[in-house]
C-alpha cells in the first residue's frame, strides 16, 4: 500500500487546499462536510498524481465538483434541504442599506441550500470562481446548453431580478429538459 | 427588495470568508485514510461479488422498443449479471429490479429493458472492478462519462467509490409495465493512458424499483435502542423545544403543536428509524415537498435503524410556492400549527426539535 503521498501533494494541499476547501463549503455549506468533499477528491487525485497532465487545481476542483454534482446526498445526521426557498422578509429586518444586504445575502445563502446539487456547483463556478460558461461546462462535463439552463433555473429559483438574468436559448431549454433528474 | 447577482456574489464571498482555515495536516491524513480505504473496500465488494450467486428471475434486456429514444439500437455488451455484483436486493424504499455487466470499452452503449409499475421510481446504481487492480478506479472516474436516461430523465453516474445507497442516480418514474433505460459510458483516451487501464474491467448496473411500504423487508427494532449511542438523540445547542412520543403506545399517535413563526427557528424533524408520516402546517400537508428521495407514495418515508435522519423545515413553509401564487411571508409571531401523523413506527423513534437555524459556513 501506498502510504507515502506523490511528490508534491502535501506542497499542493498546503498552497491550493484552502482555495479548493473554500470551494467545498460554498457547495456544503457544511465545514465538516466540506473537509470530507475536499478528502475525498485529494484521494482521488493522489492515486491520479502522476499523471495529471498540467493544472493540479483545476484537476481537483472537477472532482469536487463533480462528486458533489453526482453523487453527494444527503447524510445522516446532516443536513436536509427543503424543496423551496424562503422569502425576503417584506417588513425588512435590516438597519438602512446594510441590513438590507446582510438581510439580502443570508437569504440567498439560504436559499442556495434549496438548489439542487447540479444547479448549486453551476452558481458557485459561474458566480464565485467567475468561470466562464465553456469553462463550467468543461469542468462539470457537461455542455454549454445545460450550464445555461442550469444557470437559468438556479437564479430563478434564488429569485435573482429577473431583468439582469438571460433568457435561455431554445437549444438551452432543450437541455433542461434533458437534464439531470435529482 | 431586488436581488442582484452583484447580491448573489457578495453573499458567495461572504459564505467563503466565513469559512474557518482548513487544517491542511488533517486533509492530507483524511486523503490517506480515504486511499487505503478505498482499496479496502474495493477488495471486499469483489469478494461479495464472487460469493454471491443470485438469480435474477423473469428480467432480460431485450431490444428497445421505444423507437424515438435517440439510441442505441439494441442490448450492447450488456448481459444480465448471475451474480448481482454485490448490489444489495433491498436499498431504503427500492428493490432490485435487474443489474447487468458489461466490459469496460472505449464506448459502452445499450439498452436495458425492464419489467416496472407505474407511478414508481427508478433508480440506477453503478460500480466498476477490474480483477483485484483497485488502483485504477479513480482514473476511471475521472475519465469517465457514464450517462444514464429513460423516460425523459438522465443523469451522470460513476464507478464512485464511496458506494452505497446515496450514490443512486434518481433517473424517472416508470409510466408502464416496461421500461427501457439507455445507457451510454465513455471514457476520455487522451494520452497519457495506463496500459493496463481497461483490462479485464467491467461495469456493473443495478436498477432499481421503489415499492409500496408492505413490500419491504423492515429492519427487527434492535432492542438496545434506548442505551446505544448510535441510536442517541443529539442535543443542539439553543433548542428552544423537544416534542414527539417517549412510549411505544405514543409512536403512532398524530401530534398537533402551535409554532409562532421566526425566521431565525427551524423544526428540525429527526427520525432514527423506521416508519412513515405526514406533515402538515395550518392544515396543509406539506409531505410531498420535502423531495423525491424522502417522500414515497405522499408520506415522508424512513427505512431502517442505521442512523438518525435530520430534516430542517422552515417553519413558513407552507406559505412558499411558485412565485405567482405565494402569499406574503408570515410575519414574526405569526402562529403555525404543525401537525405530526406517524405510521408504522415500531418505537418512539421520531421527534421535533425547534432549533435555531445554524449559522452559515457552520
Amino acid at each position: 500500500m501506498r502510504d507515502t503521498p506523490p511528490e508534491g501533494f502535501v506542497e499542493f494541499v498546503v498552497a491550493r487546499g484552502p482555495a479548493l476547501h473554500r470551494t467545498a463549503v460554498l457547495l456544503t455549506r457544511q465545514e465538516q462536510s466540506a473537509e470530507d468533499l475536499v478528502q475525498i477528491a485529494l484521494a482521488k487525485a493522489w492515486r491520479s498524481w502522476g499523471r495529471i497532465d498540467g493544472n493540479h487545481e483545476a484537476y481537483v476542483r472537477r472532482i469536487i465538483v463533480n462528486e458533489f454534482a453526482s453523487s453527494w446526498r444527503r447524510r445522516w445526521r446532516g443536513e436536509v434541504s427543503t424543496a423551496d426557498l424562503p422569502e425576503l422578509s417584506r417588513d425588512g429586518h435590516g438597519d438602512g442599506d446594510h441590513g438590507d444586504t446582510v438581510s439580502t445575502r443570508q437569504s440567498l445563502l439560504a436559499a442556495l441550500v434549496t438548489l439542487p446539487p447540479r444547479q448549486r456547483a453551476v452558481v458557485v463556478l459561474r458566480f464565485f470562481h467567475d468561470y466562464t460558461e465553456a469553462a463550467t461546462a468543461e469542468t462539470m462535463g457537461t455542455s454549454v446548453g445545460t450550464v445555461k439552463s442550469q444557470t437559468f433555473k438556479a437564479l430563478a429559483a434564488l429569485r435573482i431580478s429577473e431583468e439582469l438574468r438571460e433568457e435561455p436559448t431554445a437549444d438551452a431549454a432543450g437541455s433542461a429538459r434533458e437534464g439531470m433528474t435529482r | 427588495m431586488t436581488r442582484t447577482l452583484d447580491d448573489l456574489r457578495g453573499a458567495l464571498q461572504d459564505e467563503a470568508d466565513a469559512a474557518a482555515y482548513p487544517d491542511v495536516d488533517a486533509l492530507v491524513a483524511g486523503a490517506r485514510r480515504r486511499v487505503a480505504a478505498s482499496r479496502r473496500r474495493r477488495l471486499a465488494v469483489l469478494g461479495a461479488a464472487t460469493a454471491a450467486v443470485l438469480v435474477v428471475g423473469g428480467l432480460a434486456v431485450t431490444r428497445p422498443a421505444h423507437k424515438a429514444l435517440p439510441q442505441p439500437a439494441d442490448r450492447g455488451p450488456f448481459t444480465v449479471s448471475a451474480s448481482g455484483a454485490g448490489f444489495p436486493q433491498y436499498q431504503p424504499g427500492m428493490k432490485r429490479l435487474i443489474v447487468v455487466d458489461a466490459p469496460m470499452l472505449a464506448r459502452t452503449n445499450g439498452s436495458i429493458v425492464v419489467p416496472t409499475h407505474a407511478g414508481r421510481r427508478l433508480v440506477v446504481r453503478m460500480t466498476c472492478t477490474q480483477n483485484d487492480n483497485m488502483d485504477n478506479v479513480n482514473e476511471w472516474d475521472v475519465r469517465m462519462f457514464a450517462m444514464f436516461s429513460a423516460l425523459g430523465g438522465s443523469g451522470r453516474s460513476s464507478c464512485s467509490t464511496s458506494g452505497g445507497f446515496y450514490d443512486s442516480l434518481d433517473l424517472a418514474i416508470a409510466t408502464a409495465a416496461k421500461t427501457t433505460v439507455l445507457a451510454d459510458v465513455s471514457f476520455n483516451q487522451e494520452p497519457p493512458l495506463r496500459p493496463d487501464l481497461f483490462k479485464g474491467a467491467k461495469i456493473h448496473v443495478a436498477i432499481y424499483e421503489s415499492i409500496p411500504w408492505q413490500d419491504y423487508p423492515l429492519p427487527p427494532r434492535p432492542a438496545d435502542m434506548n442505551t446505544s449511542a448510535q441510536h442517541a438523540w443529539s442535543s443542539e445547542p439553543g433548542t428552544v423545544r423537544v416534542l414527539g412520543p417517549t412510549t411505544v403506545q405514543e409512536a403512532n399517535k398524530p401530534l398537533t403543536f402551535t409554532q409562532p413563526f421566526d425566521p431565525k427557528l427551524s423544526l428540525n424533524l429527526e427520525v432514527r428509524g423506521p416508519g412513515r408520516m405526514r406533515v402538515l402546517f395550518d392544515g396543509v400537508d406539506v409531505s410531498e415537498r420535502i423531495g423525491p428521495t424522502l417522500t414515497q407514495d405522499r408520506f415522508i418515508s424512513f427505512w431502517g435503524y442505521d442512523g438518525t435522519a435530520s430534516i430542517g423545515l422552515p417553519v413558513d413553509i407552507a406559505s412558499i410556492g411558485a412565485s405567482a401564487t405565494i402569499p406574503p411571508p408570515l410575519k414574526p409571531g405569526t402562529p403555525v400549527t404543525v401537525t405530526i401523523e406517524p405510521q408504522e413506527f415500531q418505537g418512539p423513534d421520531w421527534r421535533i426539535a425547534v432549533q435555531p437555524i445554524p449559522p452559515s459556513g457552520g
